[in-house]
């Protein structure tokens, strides 16, 4: 079963992920919007509805949606501002997706866009001065890192399988030129960085980053004018944390049920995909959702990932662009980011880092809780 | 000197030592879960209406970890244990290990509830956190 007609991807661009200091917003949104329309090949007049993920670093907190599409044009397009933490871009890819299925327009423009400081994430908020925040509790490497020290205990995953996740994207994002950090790491060196919380040693932290993503939809039978050869968002399916009275929610959020909804949608199984990008903002990110993807069985991420599975030329290549690791992670504009690399991906236009024979594509981008998969076809 | 609770968590403060420390909590007068702090309706069954309790001192560590980098605003220095304690009537709670080297804190280890003092004073009463130690050790 699908979702009712055809949603394709029409066009895909970003500014490059890194630090940006004399840029503004303004400035990382619009470069990636040109390049989207560039690539689409069609004019921003022809957008029919606006949408913006981005969570609120620097800058101004409220109507900056509005402010980010006049750049590009003002023809009177409803604006929307979506935030989902880490997540915004890809749930507001999926109302866009909805905007356009539900033929209310034809086409819609989503732009993922962020500017952050440098440092360990305030996750609290700043200034919060209670238990959380005081005794140290607010930590997002931490989450990350009990998710893993839990694996750990279940299964027995090793440290190294973590650290493993790391060596990986760094190699995969020498091949991507918009990725913040272009450099190659070795296990040992991995391994030897500043322990953040265990078994996390720093190299296995995503940054924090500025840059922006943009990604236009529409419907076929727009597409049909531009393009003979449409990638399809074929299904796509969100979630938020499910209440166990034995088992406190592991992972951001339910990724499991969440794809098994997008996999029935689309009518595909986790054996059909061939190009994953998933929510690797620390390394365990990688190795606990491959599992819940069905990629694997549960235990198994640890082994596979060390063995080469996710690797460009292994059997579920995951993360081609370099990921949150080392793409970088400029919190609105991640979703936007990884729907751009699959597209490239399904195109055939990834030059070094292209995945062979891949026609099924899935994103899974995660916010605090909330997530959304999304599955993409050619 | 008297003793409040840190802002943000609700526990009680014995005024001998004789007595067990204890988280607040509410209970679904219907299902009998229980839930840390205030809720007012049950996530197991959609009750609109919990009763306040108190939460067993005693649970294990579901899952923990070591903070080497200190967080901004944190008063604790790293490095420091972490844990999300499973309480024995049900509840997850998160808050710090104390008492225990933190090469010896482990997924399953058998903890109780004990009071951390922030060496911090408001309005002339010092100010308590809530820490998990291993079960057995004195308060």
């Amino acid at each position: 079963m699908s979702q009712g007609d055809d949603v394709v991807v029409l066009g895909a661009g970003l500014h490059p992920f890194g630090r940006f200091p004399t840029l503004t917003l303004d400035d990382l949104a619009r470069e990636a919007a040109l390049a989207a329309l560039s690539d689409a090949g069609i004019e921003f007049r022809q957008i029919e509805a606006g949408f913006l993920g981005r969570v609120g670093g620097t800058g101004p907190p409220v109507g900056v949606g509005m402010r980010l599409f006049a750049e590009l044009g003002q023809h009177g397009i409803p604006i929307t501002n979506i935030e989902l933490a880490c997540g915004s871009s890809s749930r507001a890819l999926m109302l866009a997706a909805d905007s356009i299925r539900a033929g209310s327009v034809e086409t819609a423009m989503v732009i993922g866009v962020e500017k952050m400081e440098r440092g360990m994430l305030r996750v609290g908020g700043v200034g919060n001065d209670n238990y959380t925040s005081l005794m140290g509790l607010n930590v997002m490497p931490a989450a990350y890192a009990m998710m893993a020290q839990r694996h750990m205990a279940e299964y027995g995953t090793k440290p190294e399988h973590f650290a493993r996740v790391s060596v990986k994207s760094h190699r995969n994002a020498m091949d991507n030129p918009y990725a913040q950090y272009r450099v190659p790491v070795t296990l040992e060196e991995v391994l030897a960085s500043r322990m953040v919380c265990e078994p996390l040693t720093l190299y296995q932290c995503c940054p924090t980053s500025d840059g922006a993503s943009a990604v236009i939809l529409c419907s076929a039978s727009f597409a049909r004018k531009y393009t003979t050869a449409p990638v399809r968002l074929r299904a796509w399916a969100g979630g938020s944390p499910v209440y166990s009275p034995d088992r406190p929610p592991q992972g951001e959020g339910p990724t499991g049920l969440v794809a098994r909804r997008a996999y029935a949608m689309a009518g595909v199984g986790p054996e059909d995909v061939r190009v994953t990008q998933v929510h690797d903002a620390f390394t365990p990110g990688e190795i606990l959702t491959i599992e819940e993807l069905g990629y694997v069985k549960p235990g198994e991420g640890g082994p596979f990932v060390w063995e080469g599975g996710t690797e460009i030329t292994g059997r579920c290549p995951v993360n081609t662009d370099g990921g949150l690791l080392s793409r970088g992670h400029p919190m609105g504009a991640t979703g936007g980011a990884m729907v751009t690399e699959v597209v490239r991906q399904l195109r055939g236009q990834a030059g070094a880092r292209q995945v062979v024979g891949a026609r099924v594509g899935l994103v899974q981008n995660a916010g605090i809780g909330g997530v959304n998969v999304l599955i993409f076809d050619t | 000197m008297s003793a409040i609770a840190i802002r943000g968590a609700a526990f009680t403060i014995p005024a001998s030592a004789s007595e067990r420390p204890q988280l607040r909590g509410t209970v679904c007068p219907a299902c009998g879960a229980r839930f840390p702090g205030r809720r007012a309706i049950c996530l197991a069954c959609g009750r609109r209406g919990l009763d306040d309790c108190l939460l067993s001192p005693f649970g294990s560590i579901w899952t923990f970890t070591i903070v080497h980098q200190k967080p901004p605003g944190a008063i604790i220095e790293p490095p420091y244990a972490i844990a999300q304690v499973k309480l024995d009537d049900g509840p997850v709670v998160l808050s710090v290990v104390t008492g225990v080297p933190l090469a010896e804190v482990r997924v399953g280890l058998p903890v109780e509830m004990a009071l951390y003092d922030t060496g911090r004073e408001e309005e002339g009463s010092r100010v308590y956190a809530f820490a998990f130690q291993p079960r057995g050790e004195a308060a």
